[in-house]
């Protein structure tokens, strides 16, 4: 099975699934507004990580020498629908977070949503793998990375990044906006980190932190 | 009946690109316009000649909603959008109506009583000004901007080639949620629903009703980060 073992990823924003404090409430209507591709927050979300920049290891995977490439959505996309990630991706290369937005991949069969499973139900990488394809060329580059709004358990991102490495042999990085915790409360929302997304043998992926 | 006018930008504070590319210039309302900034607004939409059951589904699922504290949207037509509206005032919540006309019109007639109530406690709206002569694309128009007025949208009953689907689109389009009654997603002589489901459309049920409505992003305030 071609899937990566392992992937770095980056993330700036947290927000808590089930905590109740004001910060984590908050966290959540931030999650909201990103998913509905809210320009404004988006925007401020991109200022954020460019404050914060020289002082967190995000170069690893953003820098005006990198190809962003948006992950595609769990269903296909409607034409000219909205898409997030690629907003994202966008953002990034007018703040010279990104040298260009190379939108190559492609869903082309759907999978559940999985924010509406539960945890051991969710789509798996290898599902991800599947159903996702590379529908253009990507330009020759040094470094590329996957552009996501949420990351929860790293799947969409490791399947996607598998498919990225197995058709074009780039090994990608990877950035979600925003990583989910599942549980207990948030201290700031604005958290930038940089961590790692694993398989293991049963073919589940976990996302650190 | 005093009306006032807006940008939907204004009134739904901003829009993206893909919004912005079939919103209307101009909103004209009459009545609670505090209601587009309400924390969550579903439309609940479907056919005009809507079948009992469709017209108890329709009933049972508002109900539900109003308890969730949802602001209703439909758009005043025959069938399931009355109902819609009616069901919300008479469970103690608050409706929005979209309008295929003017303000200054009322369709079909025998709505007229439930449009100037809606203008004078709820909220209704067009983009159309008054006066403006309803065409053809008129309600396809006034679907899609339904869509954008909605964080999401709930169809109970709709056939092939029903108006409804406009709706449907657009919201998928918007990246905002769909979700198909259950007894609309099983009909097997409905090919639409399939379609949708495969660009992100979702079947609601009894059981995952609240789930999904307490998961869909609502109105959200850009100060929040």
């Amino acid at each position: 099975m071609p899937l990566l073992s392992k992937l770095q990823f980056g993330s700036a924003l947290v927000y808590s699934v089930r905590g109740e404090s004001e910060v984590s409430q908050r966290s959540k209507k931030v999650c909201h507004a990103i998913k509905r591709g809210q320009e404004a927050t988006l925007r401020r979300a991109v200022e954020h990580i460019l404050e914060r920049f020289d002082d967190t290891s995000l170069h690893n995977m953003l820098g005006s020498d990198v190809i962003l490439v948006p992950t595609p959505r769990s269903a296909l996309r409607v034409p000219g629908g909205l898409w997030v990630p690629e907003r994202i991706a966008e953002l990034l290369v007018e703040e010279g977070l990104g040298r260009d937005v190379i939108p190559c991949l492609e869903r082309h069969n759907k999978v559940s949503k999985a924010a509406r499973q539960s945890s051991g139900e969710r789509p798996t990488a290898e599902q991800h793998f599947e159903t996702i394809g590379v529908s253009a060329q990507l330009t020759l580059a040094e470094r590329v990375t996957l552009i996501d709004d949420v990351v929860t358990q790293g799947a969409t991102l490791l399947g996607a990044a598998s498919r990225l490495a197995t058709d074009t042999g780039y090994a990608p990085c990877a950035f979600a906006l925003i990583r989910t915790m599942s549980s207990g409360d948030v201290d700031a929302i604005v958290s930038p980190c940089v961590g790692e997304i694993t398989l293991d043998t049963s073919g589940r992926t976990w996302r650190r932190p | 009946m005093r009306s006032d006018a807006a940008t939907p930008a204004a009134l739904l504070g901003g829009l993206n690109e893909t919004e912005r590319k079939n919103a209307p210039e101009l909103l004209y309302y009459s009545g609670e316009a505090t209601l587009l900034r309400a924390e969550k607004r579903v439309s609940v939409v479907g056919s005009r000649s809507v079948s009992t059951e469709g017209a108890r589904r329709t009933r049972a699922l508002v109900a539900r909603l109003v308890e969730l504290e949802i602001v209703i949207v439909s758009g005043l037509a025959k069938g399931v959008d009355s109902i819609a509206h009616e069901t919300a005032i008479a469970q103690g919540g608050k409706t929005i109506a979209v309008l295929g006309t003017p303000l200054d019109q009322f369709y079909p007639k025998e709505n007229r009583a439930l449009q100037e109530r809606l203008m004078r406690d709820h909220l209704v709206v067009s983009q159309f000004p008054p006066g403006y002569p309803v065409q053809k694309n008129s309600f396809p128009m006034r679907n899609r901007t339904m869509a954008l007025l909605s964080d999401a949208t709930i169809i109970v009953e709709a056939g092939e080639k029903s108006g409804t689907l406009h709706q449907g689109w657009e919201a998928l389009r918007l990246g905002r949620p769909l979700f198909l009654l259950e007894s609309v997603a099983q009909n097997p002589s409905l090919t639409w629903p399939a379609k949708m489901m495969d660009y992100g459309a979702e079947v609601l049920t009894r059981h995952n009703l609240d789930d999904l409505i307490s998961e869909t992003p609502g109105f959200a305030h850009a100060a929040a980060l």
